[in-house]
């Protein structure tokens, strides 16, 4: 049951009246985790056996991680390894059978090692870097072990993030569920409106964009460089809207079920640079990739490192944390050297962008232009946004050879003409842009609780009517498949 | 709590009012150009199974399914003459792959229980992968064949945008005359196109099918389409829908014999047969439209072609 889908919205409606009218916090949370097992299963059965089965052994491996008299580091490391043994199975195996095999070839040696029929279960990227971060917080002690079973499986199964996240760690959720939680008006207020403006960026934006950005990389090559050009600009947009509304309509459920998760977008196309975009961009994988990855190996590196060593610069350390943080983000993304390529792409020029940061403050200052300057700041917005726009072109594409021919199919400038796919969807983005804009301070485009009563309802109206009249064209989310 | 709740009571309700009135107003005031409810992204697909709903489909013993090259292609006339008015029928729309027609065939055989022939007229486009498959709903058929719900099919396959949209292009396309997109179907369900010098379209005359390469995956499907047929008991027949002379030069000519060899050595395995029209010399471009549909006189010409070389393979075995 998908969050756009009419079925989900019928049942959620009845689920919230039985959950807010049962006063008991047990209670609650057994019925949340039945539900939480209960969608998922309707997503795929053999998903659903395998998270039962990863919730249920982590439990005892977490049990046994905040005992005493264990060997703490044995049971951490066989608890990562137990973890992340169905992820690459299931989403990696095939893709690593594959680049050796091919690589061999290249070589003249032939390996030829079998690959596998496998399933991708739903959300497995997910629940194990759920799983991770709760493994590793109570081996570091900064999380307590959660006796309660029940809360314990709600927090790694929670049904509103485990598709497509946030990823809000159980650290975080299992305070939640052990805090009171009450009806707050306001709080279930606001998650309807998430849940509105995330339905809303989701069908009417993002999955009018799908048919145009299909054509573009289907048929990229009969079209003109311009034409190419619009509809991987039409892809940024509708990966934004896609993820962003999936994430809104998450967080909005989460809300009205009195449990506010992290945010995941903060209006990333705003961005002035590329880290400035990774700082607003599936902001909790980031932050995942950043305290499990990023810092450990930053801390390796530097303490491994000779002092005297040229390796031992602030810029070597982290250099090399981003690049093996940005690769392996790629990897998570999917199992195609496309992602690697994007992820390594995006390390680049974030080291780029550290090496440039002093010198380009030293040249605005030589030229006497503030760093709030509002020509500077639109003309590096709009940088920033092409940028990551020709580098989702990897992340779109098959193969890099289909990347490759769309960026030379771009860049022929004598191929450009009038273009091939429409241009009016262009004006509805801008418009939703001018509306970030205008709402940035805001956790989403539709925090207008301080507006008047019928400015209100309204908005409300006009948006709800608009999602129907697009309903019928709705398709799945693009991170479902991640 | 109580306050949140009537409150999204008072909002549903009249959000549903206005929807419910403004579709009962549509459904009224549209007579026959509302367009057929949503069972697939396809209008012309929609439209065949509502014109589907209102045949007896028990006597059908021929049918053609394909794309365009199929629906604007065959005249029913002279396929009726030669299979029987009441036993023929053409369930042609715009788009269809064979791997669509793969899928419909095994959804949709079970209505069909005296069907002995199916026919495919394609070009390359169809046997390619440069076009997307159409997305189909077979379950909402099913239940539309099934059940006479009046009103109710369109809030059962809700999509009001679809139904905006075509409501508007239907007056265009219920016409025959000068009209590329017509689905004004004829009693067997064909489409011909009547389009006179001065309305052909020159984008189209000027597009070209022998850029499409034949895709590994729709030869894989014909394969196992041709496969059910044959443990159906069910011939099937593959023609090559030709495209016009002045397109065709020597490197084309060679391009087409190579891609017509990859296809016909897959549908000549088993219960079924190949024509190929190009064997018939180069089609004139006075029999056309644009670059692959005929005329009036072109699709007569083209489905006496294949009525002829079905003779002669039917006398064969």
């Amino acid at each position: 049951m998908l969050f756009n889908s009419i079925q989900f919205l019928l049942f959620f409606s009845v689920f919230f009246l039985i959950y807010w009218n049962i006063k008991k916090a047990q209670l609650r949370n057994v019925l949340l985790l039945t539900v939480n097992l209960l969608l998922y299963s309707l997503w795929d059965l053999r998903s659903f056996l395998l998270l039962v089965l990863v919730v249920a052994v982590n439990y005892f491996f977490i049990k046994y991680l905040s005992g005493k008299n264990v060997n703490r580091r044995l049971v951490f490391w066989v608890a990562i390894f137990f973890n992340l043994i169905p992820l690459f199975i299931f989403k990696y195996y095939n893709f690593f059978v594959d680049s050796i095999n091919d690589t061999g070839n290249i070589f003249g040696v032939q390996f030829n090692l079998i690959t596998l029929k496998l399933f991708l279960p739903v959300g497995i990227s997910f629940y194990t870097f759920l799983s991770l971060s709760y493994i590793i917080d109570v081996y570091k002690k900064q999380v307590q072990f959660e006796k309660n079973f029940i809360r314990h499986s709600v927090s790694l199964s929670y049904f509103p993030i485990i598709m497509s996240g946030p990823i809000h760690r159980p650290r975080y959720l299992l305070k939640q569920l052990n805090d009171k939680i009450e009806f707050n008006y306001s709080l279930v207020v606001d998650g309807l409106r998430q849940f509105l403006w995330g339905l809303f960026s989701k069908v009417v934006i993002a999955d009018s964009l799908a048919k145009h950005v299909g054509r573009t990389f289907n048929d990229y090559s009969s079209m003109n460089g311009n034409s190419v050009l619009l509809g991987t600009i039409y892809f940024s947009f509708q990966l934004y809207f896609d993820f962003n509304g999936y994430s809104n309509m998450a967080i909005g459920i989460s809300k009205m079920l009195g449990i506010p998760v992290e945010r995941n977008f903060e209006y990333p196309y705003l961005s002035r640079t590329i880290a400035d975009f990774w700082k607003r961009w599936h902001i909790s994988l980031t932050r995942w990739f950043r305290d499990y990855i990023f810092l450990p190996i930053s801390f390796i590196v530097s303490r491994k490192v000779k002092q005297d060593s040229v390796f031992n610069t602030d810029l070597m350390i982290y250099s090399i944390g981003i690049i093996i943080t940005w690769t392996l983000t790629g990897l998570w993304h999917g199992s195609n050297w496309t992602f690697i390529v994007w992820g390594m792409i995006h390390a680049f020029l974030l080291i780029l962008n550290k090496t440039l940061r002093k010198k380009k403050k030293k040249l605005l200052k030589q030229l006497g232009i503030k760093y709030k300057n509002n020509v500077l700041v639109l003309f590096e917005g709009v940088l920033t946004f092409f940028i990551v726009n020709f580098v989702w072109i990897f992340f779109r594409s098959d193969s890099l050879k289909t990347a490759n021919s769309i960026l030379f199919n771009i860049f022929n400038l004598q191929s450009w003409n009038s273009f091939q796919i429409t241009a009016i969807p262009l004006i509805l983005i801008l418009i939703i842009l001018l509306l970030e804009f205008l709402q940035k301070n805001k956790n989403h485009v539709l925090d207008i609780g301080n507006k008047n009563i019928y400015f209100r309802w309204f908005s409300y109206l006009i948006i709800t009517m608009t999602i129907i009249y697009f309903a019928g064209n709705s398709q799945t989310f693009i991170y479902a498949g991640f | 709590m109580k306050k949140f709740i009537y409150k999204i009571i008072f909002y549903c309700f009249f959000v549903i009012c206005l929807i419910s009135s403004l579709l009962y107003y549509f459904y009224i005031k549209g007579g026959n150009d509302l367009p057929a409810p949503y069972f697939s992204n396809s209008i012309s697909f929609n439209e065949k199974i509502e014109f589907l709903k209102e045949k007896d489909l028990l006597e059908i013993q021929t049918v053609v399914i394909g794309s365009s090259m199929s629906l604007n292609n065959v005249d029913s006339k002279v396929m009726s003459e030669y299979f029987g008015k009441t036993k023929y029928l053409n369930l042609a729309s715009w788009g269809f792959k064979i791997s669509d027609g793969k899928e419909y065939i095994s959804n949709m055989l079970k209505y069909f229980p005296d069907l002995r022939l199916i026919i495919i007229s394609a070009n390359f486009m169809d046997i390619s992968d440069k076009l997307q498959n159409i997305t189909v709903d077979y379950t909402s058929i099913d239940r539309f064949l099934n059940n006479n719900l009046g009103i109710f099919n369109y809030f059962a396959w809700f999509n009001l945008k679809y139904y905006k949209d075509n409501y508007q292009l239907n007056n265009e396309r219920k016409k025959r005359i000068n009209t590329y997109q017509t689905l004004d179907f004829d009693e067997n369900g064909g489409a011909l196109l009547d389009i006179d010098k001065n309305h052909i379209n020159k984008l189209r005359w000027k597009k070209d099918v022998t850029e499409f390469d034949i895709s590994d995956r729709e030869l894989k499907n014909l394969e196992s389409m041709i496969e059910l047929l044959s443990k159906n008991n069910i011939r099937f027949v593959l023609v090559i829908s030709p495209q016009r002379s002045s397109l065709i030069d020597s490197t084309k000519q060679l391009s087409i014999d190579r891609k017509i060899r990859k296809i016909s050595s897959i549908v000549k395995k088993k219960n079924s047969f190949f024509i190929n029209s190009y064997e018939k010399g180069l089609w004139d471009d006075s029999l056309y439209v644009d670059y692959a549909h005929f005329n009036l006189k072109g699709a007569r010409k083209f489905t006496e072609f294949i009525v002829d070389e079905l003779k002669k393979k039917l006398n064969e075995r």
